[in-house]
């Protein structure tokens, strides 16, 4: 009687150790799988990326980088806006100068008649 | 100067500023230009006229650029012969006098019998005088054949002069010798034409001015156009930067 206790006691005991090694084995593959389980869908984060690219590529401006606009897109808004703005002023700069020139000659134009009878050569 | 710094800033305008260029370049007397072909005795003409000998007569091509004189009121340019030269040089001096020209002298020798063919346009489009020259040096019948042929030609203003017989009268002191040159009655001509042609000068001036200005205030109108287009762009841009972003962050916390 004693003999089977014995054994069956002794299988209860390598199945309880059989369990909790197999348990640990397993939570290692899984976090081995996944190791960012709290970051975002990486084709969402693609998808975001190509989206401020083309933003930025439509205002003429260099992208910031999905990274500066998670961390602060308050900021990253406010330096945008200051960079379009920016760009416009330098886009209008020549335009203004050459219009200016144009102004200024028109007025020269405007004000030029043929000279009249200057020294007499004969 | 104002139409050079127009010229290089809008070269484009060339055919615009040119005119004017020369316009304003021309000296402000009233301006004769002789045009011709090569050997029709421009330079020979010319002095006569001015009752001067300031441009050197030959029977080679002599004059190479364009010469300037001043004689009895008006200014008178003697040009290179047109078609003598190659490179063109010579045609584009005899552009140069034409521009700045307020009446042309066309020449042609009474012996080469019928206009060629350029000559009859520069008769049509300026106030131009055709003068028949070297008429001693053929007979009256072959001066009666070409003068018939060459009225066919043109109708418009035409004198036939010698300058050869204006010398000869000249040295002998014969009036008539002189009057039958052809010479003073030409410059008599010329200088009573003359009171109305620096008016025509301002008019044509103006007119040329006239349409220069109004390229201009096209451009004027084009560069507004363009300023105003360039400073609204970043407005619109600005305008939905904020929801662009905000969709940017909803897809990457997705």
């Amino acid at each position: 009687m004693a003999a089977p206790l014995f054994w069956l006691g002794g299988l209860l005991v390598s199945g309880v150790v059989t369990y909790l090694a197999t348990r640990e084995s397993n939570t290692d593959s899984e976090q081995y799988e996944d190791p960012t389980p709290q970051g975002p869908n990486p084709a969402s984060r693609r998808q975001g990326e190509l989206m401020l690219e083309q933003l930025c590529r439509e205002l003429n401006v260099a992208s910031p980088g999905i990274t500066t606009l998670q961390a602060d897109p308050q900021g990253c808004y406010e330096a945008l806006r200051h960079r379009i703005e920016r760009e416009a002023e330098q886009a209008a700069a020549p335009l203004e100068r050459e219009l200016a020139q144009l102004v200024q000659l028109q007025a020269a134009l405007a004000a030029l008649t043929l000279p009249t009878r200057g020294a007499d050569h004969e | 100067m104002l139409l050079d710094t127009l010229l290089g800033r809008y070269p484009d305008l060339h055919d615009q500023i040119a005119p004017l260029q020369a316009l304003y370049r021309a000296d402000p007397r009233p301006t004769v230009a002789a045009i011709g072909d090569y050997n029709t005795g421009k330079s020979a003409l010319l002095n006569a006229l001015m009752e001067r000998d300031l441009f050197t007569v030959a029977d080679r091509r002599e004059t190479r650029q364009l010469q300037t004189g001043v004689a009895h009121g008006l200014c008178w340019l003697d040009t290179p012969g047109l078609n003598a030269d190659p490179s063109g040089a010579d045609d584009m001096a005899s552009q140069q006098a034409m521009a700045q020209a307020d009446h042309l002298l066309i020449l042609h020798a009474l012996g080469n019998g019928e206009l060629a063919p350029d000559l009859l346009p520069l008769l049509e489009e300026h106030d131009a005088t055709l003068v028949l020259t070297r008429i001693d040096e053929c007979s009256e019948e072959a001066q009666e054949a070409a003068l018939a042929t060459i009225l066919q030609q043109w109708d418009g203003p035409l004198v036939l002069c010698s300058s050869t017989r204006w010398k000869l009268g000249k040295r002998v002191g014969e009036t008539s010798v002189l009057a039958s040159s052809g010479i003073p009655a030409l410059r008599q001509q010329l200088m009573a034409d003359a009171a109305g042609w620096l008016a025509r000068r301002h008019r044509r001036f103006a007119r040329l001015k006239g349409a220069l200005e109004q390229i201009l205030q096209a451009r004027q109108i084009q560069l507004q156009a363009r300023m105003l287009k360039a400073q609204l762009q970043p407005l619109s841009a600005r305008e939905n930067l904020a929801d662009r972003l905000n969709q940017i962050i909803d897809t990457l916390n997705r």
